[in-house]
């Protein structure tokens, strides 16, 4: 497909979105995507990572661990959502409407909320976190190189946050070592990937 | 379970086993569905449920409009009888719960 002609001076149309679309992205559709992503990562994670980090009292290592990963999803919401905007999309004004948008279930607080049930629950959700990104890298793979870029570096951190809960249930639940082959994060939150090169992500 | 697949590329019939998903019954016979989430969430296996019954409630959202429409999201559906489905209607599921109000992520 040609790329759709952009006047000089006009500012109704983007030659980032047009160029894309030139090369076989369907830009409404990634819009809605990304939309559902943010979502699973502001809503569906980071508020419920919330409540289960509060809820793993007398397991300080769980604690950090599920810290990192809320704080890392937190970062990934803040480096998805202006490339919503810069492809001319938009969230929803109503936080509902943009929760129930989520492509991933809320981590709510499991019943019984144990350190097994809960790590289960980051387990599965982290897991979904992957599948949803990596069809945001199919998408747009060879074609719209700036999205691939910022959903592969979400999708190396999530891809890091499921070998951390493996490792952490697999003990916690089957006494078994599962190595995820990672040391800790510096500080909490580090986001070694998401935050290396900042889309105004403090 | 006996499952009969009606796909675009055609028809499967694959055996499914007691409380396995027909999304991952599907898999272990070679017949690759679309799904993301595989939470019963997204919608992107969206199939229409032609004959036989499942049970949905292993579905994050799942809604008694959907069942009265004979949609099913195979990724976290077990079949109770045998059953025979149409997949690839994602597109479709998604425009009635949007005609319905109700949520329908990536739409």
């Amino acid at each position: 497909m040609p790329e759709e002609a952009v006047p000089a001076g006009d500012v109704s149309r983007r030659v980032g979105v047009e160029v894309i679309r030139a090369r076989g992205v369907d830009v409404d559709k990634l819009i809605k995507m990304l939309v559902a992503n943010a979502a699973a990562e502001f809503a569906s994670t980071y508020y419920y990572y919330t409540i289960l980090r509060m809820n793993l009292a007398g397991h300080e290592d769980y604690k950090e661990i599920c810290e990192d990963a809320r704080l890392e999803d937190r970062a990934h919401w803040e480096l998805i959502v202006p490339r919503i905007y810069e492809l001319g999309g938009s969230l929803p004004n109503d936080l509902r409407v943009f929760h129930d948008q989520a492509g991933c279930a809320a981590a709510k607080l499991p019943d019984p909320p144990t350190a097994a049930n809960i790590l289960t629950l980051l387990l599965e959700s982290e897991r979904c976190a992957i599948r949803s990104w990596s069809a945001i890298c199919d998408m747009t793979f060879g074609k719209d190189p700036r999205t691939y870029d910022l959903a592969a570096r979400i999708l190396n951190e999530e891809i890091e946050h499921e070998a951390w809960f493996i490792e952490l249930l697999a003990w916690e639940r089957d006494k078994k070592s599962i190595p995820s082959g990672h040391f800790r994060r510096g500080e909490p939150g580090e986001a070694p990937y998401s935050k290396n090169r900042q889309l105004y992500n403090p | 379970m006996r499952v009969v697949l009606e796909t675009p590329q055609g028809t499967h019939l694959i055996d499914c086993r007691e409380g396995e998903f027909i999304w991952d019954a599907a898999a272990r016979s070679g017949v690759t569905l679309p799904a993301i989430c595989h939470q019963g969430r997204c919608l992107t296996c969206a199939s229409r449920l032609i004959e036989g019954e499942v049970d949905q409630s292993k579905a994050d959202a799942y809604y008694p409009e959907d069942r009265a429409a004979a949609f099913v999201l195979v990724c976290t559906a077990v079949p109770l009888t045998a059953v025979v489905l149409r997949t690839h209607q994602e597109r479709e599921m998604r425009r009635h719960r949007i005609a319905l109000g109700l949520p329908a992520p990536y739409a």
